[in-house]
């Protein structure tokens, strides 16, 4: 006991201030159950395998978001149980302590705590019950972590009698009769902390899926059952059309366009439920800022821009908590103290912009703050201290700077109650690559750093460049295409022992032939014969070799119903104009596809000047 | 779902009924509960670089279901498709979750209502054949049906692997 330095270690009631914003609360009640019910079952899955480092991240990563919107909104008590159970998750996932029955069922128990926490808050908020001061008692708990976080093992016994006389000095105030009436339920708490995992009740684990609802105006909702209504009255006038004779073409014409027209109108109106401005999203960062700032006694304004963008509305929802963590990032870490501004010669307030604007066909939000930038130093030294780079490595600056989004990584040199633990980027960067999104990162150390998140404006549909490749047709997604050529344009330069090179503007970049690479055999059309199209992604080209440009199509991405491991240069699945399937080709893959780099590196051993000899020849 | 009216006793004969189709002269059948719909053969898209078996995919009203030849699956000799070629659309069991699968049969029998009775298990033929894929054999007016394990099937298949079916959260192991 004595080993334990952390000070609120005693119990500390819940109290909800009178100022708080109901609808932050509200959100903070949602986000916190989902989270719970994450705990659950990823603690019961933890249970099977103690060695899931994935699902050790997982919790840890959950007590990380939720100690931080606790504490967001001033739960003191909340946020110090998560806290705690953070330190024993951090704890499990750097391998200094080991996950047994013990620390699951602490991980269980004050889910389950923090449950009934959540359960209060909701009920004050929403009115079911008085506002008061609650006591639900988390010492217990807290100190059984703490014990294991301090002695790397759980030796269960020794646990109890820490356990059993906590609850003693916890007082019962007489303000809150309402709780107390619950502590005797709460008494058996610290024993069953011994007990054998196999008592834990099971879950109600449904295979991980939450029900989403959303919320339509009521405007949009009449739109699409007035159009759903007009859908069906157009499609029996023509079903009339045809079965009366002597209904000239015109009007059945004329009708099939009113179909046509009512389709085209029923998928915009569809589509458009899915978008919702990014406005809350960006408005939640000012009260962060303000708390932190505060708390930290540094000088921070934000400055919003393009709220009213619209986004799909998965997008708005994964891409709160990224921006939270940024955010909180930037405030906790680039910007500094007054004090020491003005010492920079900086204007004393920092400034944080956000801002969110379409552009080419993607939402692009960008978080700059005025602050220190991102300390190279610090990086390589983080770096080689994890073992990511060796020793006197030099990677260029961008893949520097790339490596803050690494798990684990934070040059953060302070653990603080609000960041640095290296959760935040590599969560962030997960949830945008998820969303099919990218970062990018530009830092001038001393003036500051920008983020740019560039995401899809709906992860529903793509802009497609159809191609015919032999009998089929290929979708490339027209965001990675950047020109298209026929061959008689360029050269192709055929290297000795394979691989094929297409020289186009001094560029010399690598050829696919699609049909080859598809092992297609019918063939069809002579191969001069054919279209060059140069794709582009993560900043690498390549070309590839296909029969026919056929057009550009909206397509929607559907998965090709996920019973195959196919290609990964196969992403999915799009229904094209007559119905058939349309294969999506995915950039990334076809660029890293192996041949590359074999005939990029074939070609860099091989004498430059030989080589374009060669292609002169040939 | 299966359980509901097909009993399955201890030797794993489940008495139910079962639409019945033909493969190379030869009868089979799977569980009614496991169909979905029966739909004429319509263009596949083909997916590059997978067996031969694996025909494509179709778009069964906006969704895309992946289909496989069952023919080519078993080993059977390729033949032309007739005007009696079909698909049956299966629902199957890949790490626990339901997905929907078309399999290109040559022709469609009958449903037949099969008693435990009539069921025999299937036939052990030694080392290399898996007859893992039958989970039994029936006789219907005198004739021989092999039943088939759709789920089976498509569990020991190389290229039909389950994809890893986690929770978001916790399948982020790269």
């Amino acid at each position: 006991m004595d080993t334990i330095p952390e000070e609120q270690i005693g119990e500390i009631p819940l109290e909800l201030s009178p100022d708080l914003d109901a609808e932050l609360v509200e959100e903070f009640i949602s986000d916190a159950r989902e989270r719970l019910e994450h705990i659950e079952q990823g603690t019961l899955a933890l249970e099977k395998n103690i060695h899931d480092q994935a699902v050790i991240h997982s919790l840890f990563r959950a007590f990380h978001s939720f100690k931080g919107n606790a504490s967001f909104l001033d739960f003191t008590a909340i946020s110090q149980l998560a806290h705690t159970l953070e330190s024993l998750l951090d704890g499990a996932r750097e391998n200094r302590l080991q996950i047994n029955s013990v620390v699951v069922d602490i991980i269980l128990k004050s889910r389950d705590t923090l449950k009934r926490f959540v359960d209060e808050v909701e009920a004050q908020i929403t009115g079911k019950k008085p506002r008061q001061v609650v006591h639900i008692p988390t010492a217990v708990l807290k100190a059984a972590a703490r014990h294991i976080v301090n002695n790397g093992e759980a030796p269960a016994p020794k646990v109890a009698p820490v356990a059993t006389e906590t609850p003693a000095a916890t007082p019962a105030p007489s303000t809150a009769p309402a709780t107390t009436e619950k502590k005797p339920a709460l008494m058996p708490t610290p024993m069953p902390i011994c007990n054998p995992v196999a008592k834990l009740k099971p879950s109600t684990y449904v295979g991980g899926t939450a029900l989403h609802a959303v919320k339509v105006s009521t405007a949009r909702l009449d739109g699409l059952v007035d159009l759903a209504g007009e859908l069906l009255i157009a499609q029996s006038l023509i079903v009339q059309n045809f079965s009366s004779p002597g209904v000239n073409r015109h009007t059945i014409a004329r009708n099939l366009e009113q179909l046509n027209r009512i389709g085209k109108e029923l998928q915009r109106t569809a589509m458009s439920m899915r978008m919702v401005p990014i406005r809350s999203t960006f408005q939640k960062m000012h009260r962060l800022v303000r708390d932190i700032s505060a708390q930290q006694g540094k000088d921070v304004q934000l400055v919003l821009d393009g709220e009213e963008t619209e986004v799909d509305r998965t997008i708005v929802e994964k891409i709160g908590d990224p921006l939270m963590h940024m955010v909180r990032n930037a405030v906790d870490h680039a910007i500094e103290t007054p004090e020491r501004r003005v010492a920079m010669g900086k204007p004393p307030t920092g400034t944080i912009h956000l801002r969110a604007y379409h552009k080419s066909g993607n939402i692009v939000i960008e978080i700059e703050d005025d602050g220190l930038g991102i300390n190279r130093g610090r990086i390589l030294e983080k770096a080689v201290e994890n073992g990511l780079l060796s020793p006197g490595e030099k990677p260029d600056d961008k893949d520097l700077l790339y490596l803050i989004l690494r798990p684990g990584f934070s040059t953060a040199a302070v653990v603080t109650a609000i960041s640095g633990r290296g959760v935040g980027m590599d969560v962030v960067h997960r949830n945008i690559s998820r969303l099919r999104g990218k970062i990018d990162i530009r830092s001038v150390s001393g003036q500051g750093t920008v983020f740019t998140i560039r995401l899809p404006l709906t992860l529903a549909v793509i802009d497609g460049l159809i191609i015919r490749v032999g009998g089929q047709r290929y979708i490339l997604p027209t965001i990675s295409v950047r020109e298209s050529f026929p061959p008689k344009s360029c050269q192709i330069t055929s290297l000795p022992g394979g691989g094929e090179l297409v020289q186009m503007r001094k560029e010399v970049i690598p050829l696919l032939r699609l049909r080859e690479h598809f092992q297609m055999k019918e063939d069809t059309g002579c191969p001069g014969d054919g279209i060059l199209v140069v794709i582009e992604s993560d900043g690498k080209k390549r070309c590839l070799m296909a029969d026919e440009l056929v057009g550009k199509q909206e397509v929607v991405i559907k998965n090709l119903g996920e019973v195959f491991k196919t290609d990964p240069m196969v992403s999915g699945g799009a229904i094209l104009g007559d119905g058939c399937v349309g294969l999506i080709l995915d950039a990334a893959a076809l660029v890293h596809l192996d041949p590359e780099s074999d005939v990029l590196r074939r070609f860099e051993s091989f004498d430059r000047e030989s080589a374009l000899d060669y292609a002169h020849s040939g | 779902m299966s359980t509901l009216l097909q009993e399955e006793t201890a030797s794993g004969k489940a008495a139910g009924k079962y639409l019945t189709f033909i493969l190379n002269g030869s009868s089979y059948g799977v569980p009614i509960l496991k169909v979905r719909e029966i739909i004429r053969l319509l263009d596949i898209t083909p997916i590059p670089r997978m067996p031969e078996y694996v025909r494509g995919v179709i778009n069964l009203r906006g969704k895309i279901v992946p289909v496989i030849d069952l023919r080519m699956k078993f080993g059977l000799p390729n033949v032309a498709t007739g005007n009696r070629t079909c698909i049956i659309v299966v629902h199957v069991t890949i790490a626990s979750a339901t997905k929907l699968m078309g399999l290109i049969v040559d022709a469609l029998e009958e449903v037949y209502q099969i008693g435990a009775e009539d069921m025999e298990p299937a036939p052990e033929f030694g080392k290399g054949t898996s007859s893992g894929h039958i989970q039994n054999m029936a006789k219907v007016k005198g004739q021989l049906k092999a039943l088939l394990n759709i789920d089976e099937i498509v569990q020991n298949d190389h290229a039909l692997l389950p994809l890893p079916a986690l929770p978001d959260e916790a399948g982020s192991k790269r």
